[in-house]
């Protein structure tokens, strides 16, 4: 049998203003037929998608031979494009065309014609639950099923292998499981194999093979399973006890890392499942950090205890990407409030409702966000949570109701106002022929920066945000991690009060996860107000508050763990939510989808 | 208003303004879409459109001796360029001869000429416009005929469509073009202002900046303003240096029509740019307003000739009264302030093209 995957001396290279950029050099990898699936993480330029492309002849590679399935991937090989389903990061879909004529191009293209090619493309439509929107065009699907749409064009034709670049990026966690459920589902019936790349951790360790990738080299590779013994002995947890308050315990706990303090044992905290979880330097034990946490944060004394706890593949992923070459910078704990009840409120949304024609997007969005408060706003996709996004920042109108930043409608409101506002849009939305100093200097002087201030807060920014490499650099070549720190530090430029961040970490790694919330939470522990939208829904574990949305109306609001207590059990974000959403769309209200 | 709070909108509309520029500069492409086009156009426009003949092939047929007769195909005979390819003895040879393309022009002097002194003139309809000047020419013999002798019958010609009396296309065609090409390329870079940085995201990203419609649009306005102006005295540099087509007028006066022109391009772009959702559907919408305006601006072809209710629509062209501003000044040394009246229209545009792109630049297309 032909090993699934076997590449050998692989050298791949592309050109970027006439210079080689290259990616892959002598890369080799064999991965036996015996894997079904076989996932490929790492970081933004890591490779994984090059990697994807090759596989499925895509792109040529200029050194070396790479075979799937003991075929050369040859575009132009009938043989092999139909025996492999690709599915790429942009999906490649035909906006203005209907799904089902998508679906029929993409398997023409690989070969599936005839009478009986409407009937089964009916039936595949059914599986990925689109069939009642088959003559829909698909520019005009939701995100998680236009993925859908995606893969059901991937496996029309029935192919041997499937390749699937991020096939879950920015999808909901209910959409998500039904695309697995699709995939699982084809590979169990057809036998097939399924090469993929993802950014959660949970698919790839739910994979036969892992492969982790950075910089073009492999990392780590092996079942979940053996690549957890790495972190055996250094995860902990520390289990707060009731009386005091998780968030803020959180907030203040993160900046007891060795990111903050050089000679913490603590490698790396977060909130999770109302505990929070620790790495820890090789060979530290319980004791030590307990001992180091009541010397730093005194009146938590007798308030925790510290645990150990099995080791996960995200923990595996953080050992292999943590880098102390920079030291962060410790906010100013001394007005952290461990309750936001007494504060300033800064949103107030009023009765909100948004209609678009007769399709209502947002029906009586009550809520208020208040100073210093890390507000999420979580949903399926199409739920809403965009479109409240957008009134909040006044760039919709709501039909009813009424939003108010400090008192003020934004629409109207005067310059000084949006002078204290920070947003990152949901796609990269900077300029893109600017450099990231030209982008820094436009956004700075439209905020009201400007000369000797303006030049000191750019440099300061392309240290913090690791751009200064990168500053002459248009900022549409970059790398999509960078983009994303470029948002990020557009957006901070003038020391906004309140932030909107909608889905800034969509497709981001875990490791990129973790620095952009170390920031969050320490923006807020100086007082800013942040919104954010994710799909990420460990994520909502540092907001004080968060809402669930789903067909425009608010489920549910509330902190963590209120949300998520169960008689006693604590369930995970991703449980109480698919929960909610499952109760809530059995109550059959589906008079406007 | 405070001072440093003035001082504080001026940066952020020059903030605006240099990453404009940087966008429309710092991409190759569009850099070389700036420049090569207008002087490649404005080079083939200056050979090719062209519509002086350097060789007018003629036949000429005369029934009778007449003493007006014969001094007039001598004078048509020593016309530089007139050729008599044959000279016929018939009226069918006439006819033959322009028929088979041997003769652009025919001249037949009927045998009643002594007492109607009308000239007839047969044209080779195939080449309308060459045939045209052709008799333009004659025309103007006959003219200058008439008023040298003092013919108390004056001679007349049987047809009137005179086209072309002071024999300078290229002069008037290519002042002309100082305007025509930069409204193609200014109005299109200014329709893609808006809808590009919509598509691209990156409007939602300005509309949250703290400046105001009117700062954003003024901000988005000067760059293309800026690249029309410098395109058009490029143009009118080649007119003057390279055509060498005096210049009758002053550079002031010069660069105000071109100035105005500019801002109301820049203003039809930017409307269509607020009005449209992608930057596709404002590429083919500038293109639907520019192609036809250059085509009844009168530059081309002459505004009089157009049907009456047609000029109405002529008279909505912008690129009508910048031409005939830029002639009168170019060409016949009037100054800014004479054309003020003539060129009133163009306030008018740039006044509401400004003001429904401000009233709609904050409005959502949903």
């Amino acid at each position: 049998m032909n090993p699934l995957i076997e590449i050998k001396d692989l050298t791949y290279s592309y050109h970027r203003d006439r210079r080689a950029v290259s990616v892959y050099k002598d890369f080799n990898l064999e991965i036996p037929d015996t894997c079904r699936t076989v996932c490929f993480m790492g970081p933004d330029g890591a490779g994984k998608s090059t990697l994807l492309k090759i596989l499925s002849g895509v792109l040529r590679v200029n050194k070396g031979t790479a075979r799937l399935g003991g075929m050369k991937p040859e575009s132009s090989d009938p043989a092999f494009t139909g025996a492999v389903g690709y599915m790429s990061q942009q999906l490649g879909l035909y906006g203005e065309l209907s799904v089902m004529d998508n679906l029929r191009i993409f398997s023409g293209l690989r070969g599936l014609s005839g009478k009986d090619a409407d009937e089964i493309l009916t039936k595949l439509l059914e599986r990925v639950g689109l069939l009642k929107f088959r003559d829909y065009a698909s520019d005009s699907l939701s995100g998680g099923m236009k993925q859908k749409l995606g893969l059901a064009c991937a496996i029309a034709a029935s192919p041997k292998f499937i390749i699937l670049d991020e096939p879950t990026v920015g999808v909901d966690p209910v959409s998500r499981k039904e695309l697995w459920a699709v995939i699982a589902d084809y590979i169990k019936e057809s036998g097939a194999r399924c090469v993929f790349s993802s950014a959660y951790l949970e698919e790839a360790a739910a994979s036969d093979m892992t492969v982790m990738l950075e910089n073009g080299r492999i990392v780590l590779k092996g079942r979940a399973e053996e690549l957890c013994q790495s972190a055996r002995n250094r995860t902990f947890c520390v289990c707060p006890d009731s009386r005091i308050p998780y968030t803020p315990t959180v907030r203040r706990l993160m900046f007891c890392s060795r990111h903050y303090d050089v000679k913490s044992p603590i490698y790396d905290i977060c909130p999770r499942l109302g505990r929070i979880d620790l790495i820890a330097k090789e060979g530290s034990d319980a004791t030590e950090i307990t001992s180091f946490i009541e010397n730093s944060l005194e009146d938590l004394s007798g308030h925790f205890r510290v645990e150990k706890r099995a080791p996960r593949l995200e923990d595996v992923y953080i050992l292999n990407t943590l880098d102390f070459k920079h030291m962060l910078k410790k906010p100013d704990l001394s007005s952290l409030s461990l309750s936001h009840e007494n504060e300033k409120v800064v949103i107030d949304v009023k009765g909100i409702c948004k209609k678009f024609g007769r399709f209502t997007a947002v029906r009586h969005s009550d809520f208020k966000v208040r100073r210093g408060e890390i507000f999420g706003l979580l949903g399926p996709n199409g739920a809403g949570k965009t479109t409240t996004f957008r009134m909040i920042c006044a760039l919709l109108t709501p039909t009813e109701g009424e939003v108010t930043v400090n008192g003020f409608n934004l629409r109207t409101a005067k310059s000084d106002l949006r002078e204290t506002i920070g947003y990152v849009s949901q796609k990269f939305s900077l300029y893109r022929r600017l450099n990231s100093a030209q982008n820094l200097e436009y956004f700075g002087l439209s905020y009201g920066l400007s000369g000797r201030k303006l030049k000191m807060r750019i440099e300061e920014l392309l240290d913090e945000f690791s751009l200064r490499a990168v500053k002459d650099v248009p900022s549409m070549q970059l790398p999509f991690g960078l983009q994303r720190q470029l948002s990020m530090a557009c957006a901070l430029i003038h020391r906004p009060k309140i932030l909107f961040l909608d889905e800034a970490t969509s497709g981001a790694d875990p490791m990129a996860r973790r620095n952009f919330w170390n920031r969050i939470c320490a923006l807020s522990c100086e007082g800013t107000s942040v919104i954010v939208t994710t799909h990420f829904m460990d994520e909502a574990e540092y907001c004080d508050r968060f809402l669930i949305q789903d067909r425009g109306r608010i489920l549910v609001l509330g902190s963590p763990e209120e949300i998520c207590k169960r008689e006693g059990r604590r369930l995970s974000i991703e449980e109480a939510f698919v929960e909610l959403i499952a109760k809530s769309r059995a109550g059959g209200d589906d008079r406007d989808v | 208003m405070s001072l440093s709070k003035l001082i504080h909108d001026i940066l952020m509309i020059l903030a605006i303004c240099k990453k404009e520029l940087i966008v429309i500069v710092s991409d190759p492409g569009t850099r070389k879409v700036l420049v090569v086009p207008i002087v490649v156009q404005c080079v083939i426009f200056g050979y090719g459109a062209n519509y002086q003949l350097s060789e007018v092939p003629y036949v000429q047929f005369a029934s009778q001796e007449d003493k007006v007769c014969r001094e007039l195909s001598q004078r048509i005979a020593a016309t530089p360029g007139f050729n008599e390819t044959t000279r016929c003895r018939s009226l069918e040879c006439v006819r033959s001869a322009v028929s088979h393309g041997d003769a652009l022009i025919g001249l037949y002097f009927a045998p009643d000429f002594k007492n109607t002194r009308q000239l007839m003139i047969m044209l080779d309809a195939r080449q309308t416009a060459s045939a045209n000047t052709a008799s333009g020419y004659v025309q103007q013999i006959v003219t200058d005929f008439n008023r040298e002798n003092g013919v108390r019958t004056p001679l007349s010609l049987t047809y009137r469509q005179i086209y072309n009396e002071n024999n300078i296309t290229r002069f008037s065609i290519l002042t002309g073009m100082i305007l025509a090409l930069t409204i193609v390329q200014v109005v299109m870079l200014a329709s893609l202002e808006v809808s590009r940085e919509r598509e691209e995201g990156s409007f939602d990203m300005m509309l949250m900046t703290p400046a105001n419609s009117f700062e954003m649009l003024l901000g988005k306005a000067i760059p293309p303003v800026i690249v029309s102006i410098l395109q058009s005295l490029t143009l009118a540099a080649i007119c003057n240096f390279y055509f060498e087509i005096p210049m009758r007028g002053t550079l002031p006066d010069l660069f105000l029509v071109i100035t105005l022109f500019s801002c109301a391009c820049v203003g039809i772009g930017l409307t269509v740019s607020v009005l449209s959702k992608t930057s596709l559907s404002s590429i083919i919408i500038a293109f639907l307003i520019v192609l036809p305006s250059i085509m009844i601006s009168g530059l081309l072809t002459p505004v009089e000739a157009m049907p009456d209710w047609f000029k109405v629509v002529a008279y909505f062209d912008p690129l009508y009264y910048g031409v005939q501003a830029v002639w009168r000044i170019y060409l016949q040394g009037e100054s800014f302030m004479d054309n003020l009246t003539l060129l009133s229209p163009l306030f008018g545009i740039c006044v509401v093209t400004f003001t429904t792109a401000g009233i709609l630049f904050r409005k959502n297309l949903d």
